[in-house]
């Protein structure tokens, strides 16, 4: 199978798993306790008024008719009405992800590049010091949340040394930059304020670090169980044996098949983000899309709970495929259907 | 395996995560100068005065609006409104404005304004129009002149009057040069959803504050009305500033840092104490009007037998709740908090197990109870948004287990305890809720509390639906007199207090910290400036903030 008819394959089955993800979360978002209209109106409001607004969101008709209707919707660009922000969840979107989506990138960054160095460090300095230090580091790094990290960065880098702002994504006084992209570190750039950029970024370093962490345990981890795996393989052993260049061993037998689950599970914790972020975003006020989300599922915000479920399904989607084509691209045994 | 050039990819890591660390040393383009009072907010905040009806809402409205008249400790006091008459049958309201006022927009304010307030209000429907729609007759109101407006009303309500301090004013010409009419919802016969999308996130009042700034899920920013034609504090802030917040990790940072000035309503009791202890802060604390209700559903068995309510009002430890878990709230000297004008200070049951399991042996249900304790659990419900709650419903089955009744603390997430309330059947036995007034007089929590009307709604769990007391309730609010109407409420006061349809637990004091440099005369000194009116004791023009240079 090429390449092109390899990424077809997941493209289609990607676009099936989304259709059924959006039908899965459209009736389970429905039959949570809590009526949205109740919740969005105070009590004492007039039955009429709270009918209006039921038939206003067609929250009135039979469920298979509201999911055609948010269908029929999304595919014009209108991803519904919001009972949270009181405004079409498309402006929600618009005005909130690019946010999560910068945070998301700038700890991807982190992730890569800390879970790649932490694994090939500890991979190659097998049982020594450094190998103990950074599985130590693994494991506090799995077994913690993100979210406990965001309060200990927090407290120990924001709020008792001061390294670092407190909350949110811009010092007041930096003057907010035009928008272009709608990501405020770009736009930023583009307008020359290279201050407001700076100061973006110093704001979201302790947020994407908190985010990273998880992420880069977890990679490092197997990383290192990879390259012992691969360490132990014949061939390695038979290319030593040949007196081929230690780099060319290094690099192209040992290190290329060991990165291979590494790559994989990495693309899915950078995917993990968006949902990871919830509460990172809360505890930094970061203003992004995930800390929106939160509200909205506390308030029975349903176009919300739906879109922002689609939109973590949507990144997995793409992460996936990425990842699927990468590691199709290091093992072409893979995309060939695992003939060897 | 790690050569030079890893580590030196290693180093460089460091040494850029190093000096984005020390970044912060690039200074803004603007310095901060200002005086800015930054409070948290539990979220959504509502500024649209015809939606919400929350704490942080009317608060919004206090700040950015000017109702028609204001409240006070003893009843409302001349504000938009200079002066009124009554007609004798109670029914016109003929109201003298002030012609002085502008809006933020710059326009004037006229009888215009107001009456299109009211009927903005009403048609949308939301918000605090359940105190006017069924009693404002609109079509016979009418605008005198540019300075005076007449509210005619289909029935006496002697209560109107504290109802106006919820009508807030808005700019009829800004508002409809801003009414969207593709939007989803439009109003007849007006064609349009009269400026709901732009009053979203724009102030169109005449208020101490105006808004410049505004992000619907994370803060409202408000900058001085230099033209106010109001009293002001010498030093009241140039800017005020209402912040998603609630978080106790959050608050506590951000106030280490002086990025926030008041910290949000929620947070526990220790953690406002040790914010303020830790900063050199201060606390205050202010009636908000409001109480806490362990609301007993008298319609579910046993808690139908008045006594099994009496047994478990004298089993519960009222005083160890106020110590261990709401130090700054008060006992209750009745079944509404004392500050509100028309309260009745009535004999409260306090812990008594004696007489507690007297009151139980009179109960029908007791030979049964003391077979099948089991039979008869009592469900009592929190809410996970508001963790203190737990203690108290922890706290209360533990003085069940006392009298010999069994108790069972259930979570409930706020959607779900809101749509169990609204059903008779789904509705626990107890809620832990908190009810406060809507409009400075005890008619207004009386009749949230126990009227009819309210029974499917999270303002009563009780669903007493006894005719007797919504005639009682609604004779006090019609009530033209106010010592008369008074007299009706303490009447009504004590008939509830004798149907023990609900725990009186406390009169509630919202309990903040705020910074040293923060002078709030309404935490400072509750006796003489808090207004027992949701909303309004965070009047920020009346709280004045120091300057950064003179701190």
């Amino acid at each position: 199978m090429d390449m092109k008819k390899y990424i077809g394959k997941r493209l289609f089955w990607a676009i099936i798993s989304l259709f059924g993800l959006s039908l899965f979360i459209f009736y389970f978002g429905r039959i949570i306790p809590g009526d949205p209209i109740e919740m969005m109106v105070g009590p004492r409001t007039p039955d009429h008024v709270i009918e209006n607004l039921r038939q206003s969101l067609a929250l009135d008709r039979p469920l298979y008719i509201q999911y055609f209707i948010w269908l029929r919707n999304v595919f014009q660009g209108d991803l519904g009405f919001s009972i949270v922000t009181k405004r079409s969840v498309t402006t929600d979107v618009k005005t909130y992800l690019p946010r999560t989506l910068e945070l998301i990138t700038y700890a991807a960054a982190f992730q890569i590049v800390g879970s790649f160095l932490l694994g090939i460090f500890a991979g190659s300095n097998i049982n020594k010091w450094q190998d103990h230090v950074i599985r130590i580091f693994s494991y506090i790094g799995v077994s913690i949340p993100a979210f406990v990290f965001a309060i200990i960065f927090q407290l120990t880098f924001a709020y008792q040394l001061g390294w670092f702002p407190v909350t949110g994504a811009l010092t007041s006084g930096f003057a907010h930059p035009p928008e272009v992209t709608g990501f405020l570190g770009i736009d930023a750039l583009l307008a020359g304020q290279f201050k407001t950029f700076i100061n973006f970024v110093h704001h979201a370093t302790l947020p994407a670090i908190a985010l990273a962490i998880p992420g880069t345990a977890q990679v490092a981890r197997m990383i290192r169980s990879g390259m012992i795996t691969i360490k132990q393989k014949e061939y390695i052993s038979m290319a030593k044996g040949f007196g081929l260049p230690e780099r060319t061993i290094r690099f192209k037998y040992l290190l290329r098949p060991s990165i291979i689950p590494g790559v994989t599970v990495l693309g899915m914790q950078i995917a993990m983000m968006l949902g990871n972020a919830f509460l990172v975003e809360m505890v930094f006020r970061w203003p992004g899309f995930s800390r929106h989300a939160i509200n909205a599922m506390l308030h029975s915000d349903l176009n919300t709970i739906v879109a922002t479920v689609m939109i973590i399904g949507i990144m997995f989607a793409i992460i996936n495929l990425v990842v699927d084509t990468i590691v199709a691209y290091i093992d072409p045994r893979i995309r060939y259907g695992g003939r060897s | 395996m790690l050569n030079k050039k890893h580590i030196a990819i290693l180093v460089f890591g460091i040494l850029v995560i190093s000096g984005v660390a020390f970044s912060g040393c690039v200074e803004p383009d603007e310095e901060e100068s200002k005086a800015i009072l930054r409070m948290g907010f539990s979220w959504p905040t509502e500024i649209d005065p015809a939606i919400g009806t929350d704490e942080s809402s009317s608060t919004a409205y206090t700040n950015f609006y000017d109702p028609l008249v204001f409240p006070t400790q003893t009843g409302v006091e001349p504000w938009i409104a200079e002066d009124w008459t009554i007609s004798e049958d109670g029914t016109e309201y003929t109201f003298d404005l002030r012609d002085d006022v502008t809006f933020h927009s710059g326009n004037e304010m006229t009888a215009e304004d107001v009456m299109f307030s009211m009927e903005r209000l009403t048609t949308i429907g939301q918000g605090f129009a359940f105190l006017f729609d069924e009693h404002v007759d609109i079509e016979n109101s009418t605008v005198v002149d540019d300075y005076t407006v007449k509210f005619v009303l289909e029935e006496p309500r002697g209560v109107f009057l504290s109802t106006l301090t919820r009508l807030y004013i808005v700019d009829k010409e800004d508002v409809l040069n801003h009414a969207d009419e593709d939007a989803d919802l439009v109003y007849e016969p007006w064609g349009h959803d009269l400026g709901k999308s732009y009053l979203l996130e724009n102030s169109a009042g005449t208020g101490p504050y105006e808004v410049y700034d505004a992000d619907v899920t994370d803060h409202f920013y408000g900058e001085k009305n230099e033209d106010y034609w109001g009293p002001m504090a010498d030093n009241a802030p140039d800017e005020f500033r209402m912040l998603a917040l609630g978080d106790p990790t959050t608050e506590r940072s951000m106030f280490g840092e002086e990025s926030l000035e008041v910290t949000s309503e929620w947070l526990e009791y220790g953690t406002v104490t040790e914010i303020a202890d830790d900063h050199d802060g201060k606390t205050g604390a202010y009636f908000s009007g409001g109480a806490f209700y362990g609301q007993m559903h008298t319609q579910k068995e046993p808690l139908d037998c008045v006594h099994v309510r009496k047994a478990i009002a004298y089993s519960f430890n009222y005083t160890e709740q106020i110590e261990e878990i709401f130090p700054s709230s008060r006992l209750p000297n009745g079944i509404i908090p004392s500050v509100l004008p028309g309260a009745t200070e009535l004999d409260m049951p306090r812990r008594n197990i004696t007489k507690a399991e007297e009151e139980l042996q009179k109960s029908k249900y007791y030979p049964d109870i003391v077979e099948n304790p089991s039979d008869y659990k009592i469900e009592i419900s929190w809410t996970a948004q508001v963790p203190a709650t737990e203690k108290v419903a922890l706290m209360l089955a533990g003085n069940l287990d006392d009298i010999g009744l069994e108790g069972e603390s259930n979570k409930y997430q706020w959607g779900a305890l809101i749509d169990a309330m609204s059903n008779k059947e789904d509705s626990p036995h107890v809620t832990m809720v908190w009810v406060t007034a809507q409009f400075p007089e005890a008619g207004g929590l009386l009749q949230a509390r126990y009227h009819s009307d309210t029974a499917d709604s999270w303002e009563q769990n009780e669903w007493l639906e006894n005719d007797t007391i919504d005639g009682m309730i609604e004779d006090a609010l019609a009530e033209p007199n106010k010592e008369d109407r008074f007299a009706l409420y303490e009447q009504l006061q004590k008939d509830l207090l004798e149907m023990s349809p609900s725990l009186f637990l406390h009169s509630q004091f919202s309990r903040h910290a705020y910074q040293d440099y923060v002078t709030w005369p309404h935490a400072e000194d509750p006796e003489e400036h808090a207004i027992p009116t949701i909303g309004y004791n965070k009047n920020v023009r009346m709280i004045e903030v120091l300057p950064p240079d003179e701190r």
